[in-house]
């Protein structure tokens, strides 16, 4: 069986987030959900300062805190290595989102048609590329439109994973694009970077190029201590505690 | 002897206004309370102050607070129970049953705050049933706490109740049909007492391993997340007892000096019943604020980074006035206590001051454990956030309050609180 795995190379990382706007136009995440998220701080001291950029997926770990503490077993570790939120018996209490040390969990606290940037639903004017509202704002360009395969069962175990309607009252996180993954794609956040700053794949075959790269180079699981055996590696320097940050996205 | 049960049925005397007009303010208080719990249905948990902890808030903020702090007066219950039958302390029998009400309001009041606090509260109801996981902490605390600590007192006072509720059906007095039901098939024989002191006997014993697993599942919640710096550690169980210990305690002294005031019941609601309640929460409180020291003796010592910041901002930062609140509330009750204890001169008031602060210094400890640790205490450098509670949680929190006087309140009035003791009512 696959057991999928992500390697960051953060040497390569510029800080454009492209990842990030990947991962809202294919998960449609709402306003202040960021299922992929890109620290940047500046670090140093004027004229000697630094910007340090670090991606931040959810790190699928196999010792994972938040499927420990689900107390009705709707987060749980697919067999292809992912940790999947099924929306569907999801009661929302949090208690993943306060056990999880890379505060990868994003819970939904209005309802979707209160927090998303466009109005999906179908309406007079809407054709196949969106609403009336998207098209206004989109003008000629193709804008995001609302993804369909998130609506539908996924991933090895085929429950309701891959986000759904970002229902009111439910948590939700990366789920390294299920929808695509099953169609034996690269997430989005992997196609979308423009400098080959993501490799994904299966950690279980020796010949893949995330086995061999993370056999070659020096990699490193953030919060090593804590020891949640993620399944996402990062090369390079992490971004420290220290400095400014500069990127804040998480406040509307 | 008629005149001895009137003593112990006073309070089931007919309302008056005063009676009547407090009910009616707890009824208001939670018809707001209602609103706003509404408004949390049509728009979702965004009207509170609570935000997720990548954005800097607090995802668990007042309802889990209010849920730790109304299951920790529910140790009230059966440690008083306890001491009753199984350490033979039968003079603290007249508070008992208010101990045991005071239970089993708190953990339904504890209940309705998580399932306030859940994001799909009906799907909560049905999934904890159909598919509980035992490895969560928080399963296990809401199905041994909700389940089994709840049914168990439940039961117990079942047993204990059978023979006060013959006696008032045998005299006319009281609600009839709750009478019938509770006396029906009890014949008020020696033998008869003999068997229900036995079995509440045994169920006291059954329930005391419960207690401590209830209130240090409370605390592994809490202790058992590697991820929040401030929460991991094996002290929040013992900590959670102590805690409960003292304010449970605490909230059954408040509640019996009430009742004794109103219905003038010195006699039956003796000082001494004070005095031993006192002393228990002293030495409850005494505990906690050693262990609180410890806490912070360690903090600050030797420690992460991010335990480091939650310390110092617990000290001298944006948390230090509800902190310091927090210590002087639980070190002023304890020096009253223990200052009556040494002067030998004990006072309801003073003991009734004591635990007013020590139930105000647990709800302040209670939030002080949950927010600090998501707001500030994230590993990876979020963005710092803070927390404040909206109207909508400060309603609720409310209303649940009134909602457990209202029903304290009302069902004093159908039902003695006070246990008749054996010499009252006689043989039937």
């Amino acid at each position: 069986m696959v057991k999928y795995g992500m390697l960051i190379d953060l040497n390569r990382c510029t800080g454009c987030r492209a990842c990030v706007q990947g991962c809202k136009a294919e998960n449609n995440t709402g306003k202040d959900i960021y299922w992929m998220y890109v620290f940047k701080r500046e670090v140093g001291h004027y004229p000697n300062v630094d910007i340090k950029t670090m991606p931040r997926p959810c790190q699928h770990c196999d010792n994972a805190p938040c499927v420990k503490v689900c107390p009705v077993g709707a987060r749980y570790k697919s067999a292809t290595g992912a940790v999947f939120t099924d929306s569907e018996r999801c009661v929302g209490c949090r208690y993943c989102q306060v056990a999880c040390p890379y505060g990868v969990n994003y819970f939904n606290w209005k309802h979707p048609e209160a927090n998303q940037y466009f109005n999906y639903q179908d309406d007079e004017g809407s054709d196949m590329y969106g609403s009336a509202d998207i098209k206004a704002l989109a003008g000629d360009a193709i804008a995001p439109m609302r993804n369909p395969e998130l609506d539908e069962k996924a991933g090895a175990e085929n429950r309701m994973v891959a986000g759904g309607g970002h229902q009111d009252g439910v948590m939700e996180k990366c789920t390294f694009c299920v929808q695509r993954t099953d169609k034996g794609l690269n997430p989005a956040c992997v196609a979308n970077c423009p400098t080959f700053v993501y490799t994904f794949g299966d950690l279980d075959d020796p010949n893949s190029e995330i086995s061999k790269k993370i056999g070659s180079e020096d990699t490193f699981h953030l919060l090593e201590h804590a020891d949640t055996k993620p399944s996402v590696y990062y090369m390079g320097t992490p971004v420290p505690r220290e400095g400014i940050d500069i990127g804040d996205l998480q406040h509307e | 002897m008629a005149k001895k049960l009137d003593a112990y049925l006073k309070p089931m005397n007919k309302a008056g206004t005063a009676f009547y007009g407090f009910l009616a303010v707890m009824v208001a208080v939670i018809a707001v309370g209602a609103y706003a719990l509404s408004l949390q249905f049509s728009q979702g948990h965004t009207v509170s102050g609570l935000d997720d902890i990548g954005a800097g808030g607090a995802s668990w903020g007042l309802y889990v607070t209010m849920l730790v702090y109304f299951i920790g007066i529910s140790y009230a219950g059966i440690s008083v129970s306890a001491a009753v039958r199984l350490l033979g302390k039968t003079e603290y029998k007249p508070v008992a049953r208010m101990g045991e009400l005071l239970s089993v309001i708190g953990i339904l009041l504890g209940s309705l705050a998580i399932l306030f606090d859940l994001g799909q509260p009906l799907r909560g109801l049905i999934n904890i049933f159909a598919y509980g996981r035992i490895g969560s902490p928080l399963f296990f605390t809401m199905s041994v706490i909700a389940g089994a600590y709840l049914f168990s007192t439940l039961v117990y006072m079942y047993i204990t109740t059978r023979r006060d509720a013959s006696i008032l059906k045998s005299k006319g007095l009281g609600a009839g049909w709750l009478n019938s039901i509770l006396s029906s098939g009890y014949k008020d024989t020696a033998a008869s007492r003999q068997k229900h002191e036995t079995a509440s006997r045994y169920l006291s014993m059954a329930i005391l391993p419960l207690l401590v697993m209830a209130h240090s599942f409370l605390g592994f919640n809490i202790g058992l997340t590697v991820a929040r710096p401030g929460w991991f550690g094996a002290i929040q169980a013992p900590a959670f007892i102590a805690i409960a210990a003292a304010s449970g305690i605490g909230a059954l002294i408040i509640i019996v000096a009430v009742f004794r005031h109103f219905h003038k019941m010195q006699d039956i609601l003796t000082d001494n019943i004070f005095k031993g309640l006192g002393a228990f929460m002293g030495a409850a409180t005494g505990v906690y604020i050693y262990m609180l020291i410890a806490e912070m003796y360690v903090m600050r010592y030797s420690s992460t980074v991010e335990e480091g910041i939650i310390a110092n901002a617990l000290l001298f930062g944006e948390f230090a006035p509800l902190y310091w609140i927090e210590l002087l509330s639980f070190a002023a009750a304890f020096t009253i206590i223990f200052a009556m204890f040494v002067r030998k001169s004990y006072n309801v008031t003073g003991i009734v001051v004591s635990a007013i602060l020590v139930n105000i210094g647990a709800v302040i400890a209670r939030q002080l454990i949950l927010v600090p640790s998501q707001t500030i205490g994230s590993q990876l450098p979020y963005a710092i956030g803070v927390y404040t509670p909206t109207w909508v949680e400060l309603s609720v929190v409310a209303a649940l309050f009134a909602l457990g006087a209202f029903a304290y309140a009302l069902i004093s009035k159908v039902y003695p609180l006070v246990e008749l003791p054996e010499d009252v009512g006689g043989e039937i």
